[in-house]
């Protein structure tokens, strides 16, 4: 088979964003280098304002005006087997591909449609821009089908406004929207945030299903580690702007080398815990405009050495598909000290 | 259940402009003829002071130019005065006797029309194209230039834009030759000419009517530029349009149906809106350039204290701005499908 779990997708190398603030450049993502394998689903996560959501805009060419990629490149293996930098393609290249091959559904996804077009409008629409000759019956059944699979209504759902369905729907219409033309990479950033728990699961549940039908490639942005051992085969942790630590997600949970992923794995409060102690991360995430030298967890790592204040720790191999960035990594068997 | 829904809303909306209309119109009638040292008074004063008549003759011409009976009470005056305005008669003039307001208003209203319209539509136009220009060229060096220049424009009263063109057109003198000839500035048309539908006096037309509309497009320009610069930048930055782009629209497509048709909701509505400011616009530009259109006739009946013409011409100005009001909602519900039907309310997005 072709696409089997180790063929290369999806590749970042060092890529650095910055967004032009008054206050001067606010690196919200340094050097950030991590791959997706074909069918794989990797899951990225990390505290707020951590730069997940503008690391994921900028694989799909949809930064704001106030944003730079000042660095690296992403190689993207397009279905001709031939590998392209996004970053280096012609705009009519670049809006080839995408939806039809990566696809994004925003994290605020609540005003992605047009508010003045139904949403039957907006698929048509979709399918227009990539495929010619196609009838709007077989665009109609194309949307239906794929509606229908996130539970929706397909009929009214189509016919409607998009003021006049309700948050989850709508959210669930951008996942059926962003499999419309069959992409090979989607991207969700935090997909489930409007859904209540039993949508979530249902959701998710698909999620992981349609994926192995249809063999895409997933990576998702969540704040719920529950959502990420369900759905996730591969782990990448962010931390001010950088990439720490990206791991299969068993040895994520069970081997994390990192002290901030040890950290979050530690903060999820769990049914079987005897103390109802929970473990949390003391103090906040530095600001991204001022910087300082050295590794940016320091101020509220556990484990910090020397060299930590003076160098920042290179992005290294620790075992097999196992990287992270630090000076003194947490050793086998022990999580957080 | 959608059409009857619409109908219904349309049907709602009609019968607010008509009681708006009503309202107004009562209005007037009531001021006219309640405050104290009210025209009908003044005007019988005057005839008795002036030219020595009695009380009872000075009071007879008074109602047949006013066109009410000052003898009935005020009930019956009231309804007479509502059932002769739904007929569009609004009394003689007292400047001109013989002729009806409803003749004057119907002799100088095209002219303004024609205009201070043009001036609009043109405004209009060149706002909207360079507004949405500007919005995509945020970051030029030029851009807060043109803004800045249509803020100014914006605040320049009218009157000093209409000297500006005179001087420009009229006064200033190059290569020894004005642009216009001074005639050009003045008038509706040239005075040897005969009205009629030719094309010498369609030209002679034309040429009288730049300048002022020049002046009217002037003053409104500044404020479509900046209007739509404002709604465009709102649609650009918008989730819907991002998204658009990301799912490979075509730039053409985004720009039509994701930027232009958001953008332009509630420039269209604005000009449904100003197209009830017609007449109040006229006023100063009419009067430097003396062209004879309705602002013109209103403030010469405001100094001959022709108070049926002044009357007339005022409840065509409200009657157009209810009029336009309806008009401007009526498109905002055919053209934002969020305008709730049952409340006429516009939902949060
Ligand atoms: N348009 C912008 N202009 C300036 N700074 C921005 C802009 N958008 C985001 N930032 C900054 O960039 C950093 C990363 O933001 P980003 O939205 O990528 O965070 P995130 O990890 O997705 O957070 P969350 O989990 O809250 O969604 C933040 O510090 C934020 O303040
Ligand atoms: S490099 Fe040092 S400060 Fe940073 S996470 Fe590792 S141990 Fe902690
Ligand atoms: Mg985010």
């Amino acid at each position: 088979m072709s696409n089997d779990k180790n063929s290369l997708l999806f590749q970042m190398n060092n890529v650095s964003i910055a967004y032009n603030t008054k206050r001067g450049a606010l690196k919200a993502v340094q050097n950030a280098s991590f791959s997706i394998n074909e069918r794989e689903s990797a899951a990225l996560i990390g505290e707020s304002g951590c730069g997940k959501t503008t690391l994921a805009t900028s694989i799909v060419d949809a930064l704001p005006n106030a944003a730079a990629i000042t660095s690296g490149e992403m190689l993207y293996k397009a279905a001709d087997g031939k590998t392209v930098d996004l970053l280096k393609l012609s705009r009519g290249q670049m809006r080839r591909l995408l939806w039809d091959d990566i696809s994004m559904v925003f994290q605020a996804s609540q005003s992605s449609f047009n508010p003045v077009c139904k949403i039957r409008t907006q698929f048509v629409d979709t399918v227009r821009a990539h495929r010619k000759g196609v009838s709007n019956k077989q665009i109609d059944e194309m949307s239906r089908a794929l509606l229908e699979t996130v539970h929706l209504d397909a009929e009214k759902v189509l016919d409607s406004f998009p003021h006049e369905i309700s948050g989850g729907m709508k959210q669930r219409t951008l996942i059926a929207l962003s499999l419309l033309l069959d992409p090979r990479l989607v991207i969700l950033d935090e997909p489930t945030t409007a859904l209540d728990i039993l949508t979530q699961e249902k959701i998710l549940k698909l999620l992981r299903q349609l994926k192995d039908d249809k063999g895409f490639s997933l990576l998702f942005i969540t704040h719920d580690l529950s959502i990420v051992s369900e759905l996730a085969d591969k782990v990448i942790t962010m931390y001010a702007g950088i990439i720490v630590e990206s791991a299969p997600v068993k040895e994520f949970f069970s081997n994390p080398k990192h002290p901030y992923s040890s950290g979050l794995i530690h903060a999820i409060p769990r049914l079987t815990d005897t103390d109802d102690e929970l473990f949390s991360i003391p103090g906040n995430p530095p600001d991204l405009i001022t910087l300082r030298k050295g590794c940016p967890f320091a101020p509220r790592c556990s484990r910090c050495v020397p060299q930590c204040h003076e160098e920042l720790p290179p992005f290294e191999q620790v075992r097999a598909d196992h990287y992270c960035a630090c000076w003194n990594p947490v050793s086998e068997g022990v999580h957080h000290g | 259940m959608k059409t009857r829904e619409t109908v219904l809303y349309l049907l709602r909306k009609f019968a607010k402009m008509i009681v708006t209309i009503w309202l107004v119109t009562t209005i007037i009638f009531f001021l006219i003829r309640l405050m104290p040292s009210n025209p009908v008074d003044r005007y019988i004063e005057t005839q008795m002071v002036q030219y020595g008549m009695t009380y009872e003759d000075a009071k007879a011409r008074a109602a047949h130019l006013f066109s009410m009976d000052l003898e009935k009470p005020v009930v019956t005056q009231y309804i007479d005065y509502i059932s002769n305005v739904a007929r569009f008669d609004f009394g003689d003039s007292l400047l001109t006797p013989g002729l009806s307001v409803l003749e004057i208003i119907g002799a100088r209203l095209p002219w303004t029309l024609l205009t201070v319209g043009l001036g609009m539509i043109f405004a209009f136009i060149f706002g909207v194209i360079i507004g949405a220009a500007l919005a995509f060229k945020r970051d030029k060096w030029y851009e807060p230039i043109i803004s800045g220049f249509a803020s100014i424009l914006s605040a320049v009263p009218d009157f000093l834009i209409a000297i500006f063109i005179i001087l420009l057109f009229g006064v200033f003198k190059f290569n020894g030759k004005t642009l216009m000839q001074i005639s050009f500035l003045r008038g509706n048309y040239s005075i040897r000419m005969k009205p009629g539908w030719n094309m010498k006096f369609i030209i002679d037309v034309a040429k009288h009517t730049f300048a002022p509309s020049l002046t009217y497009m002037l003053s409104q320009l500044g404020v479509w530029i900046l209007l739509m610069k404002g709604s465009t930048t709102k649609c650009l930055n918008t989730d819907y349009v991002t998204m658009a782009k990301i799912r490979g629209l075509s730039s053409g497509k985004v720009l039509r149906s994701y930027i232009g048709r958001n953008a332009m909701l509630p420039i269209v509505t604005e000009l449904a809106m100003r197209m009830g400011l017609i007449v109040s616009g006229s006023l100063i530009i009419e009067q430097l350039f003396v062209y004879q259109g309705i602002g013109l006739e209103l403030v010469k009946a405001t100094n001959g204290r022709d108070y049926p013409v002044m009357q007339g011409i005022f409840l065509i100005m409200s009657i157009s701005m209810v009029v336009s009001n309806f008009i401007a909602e009526m498109l905002y519900a055919v053209l934002d499908p969020r305008i709730k039907l049952s409340g006429g309310k516009q939902n949060g997005r």
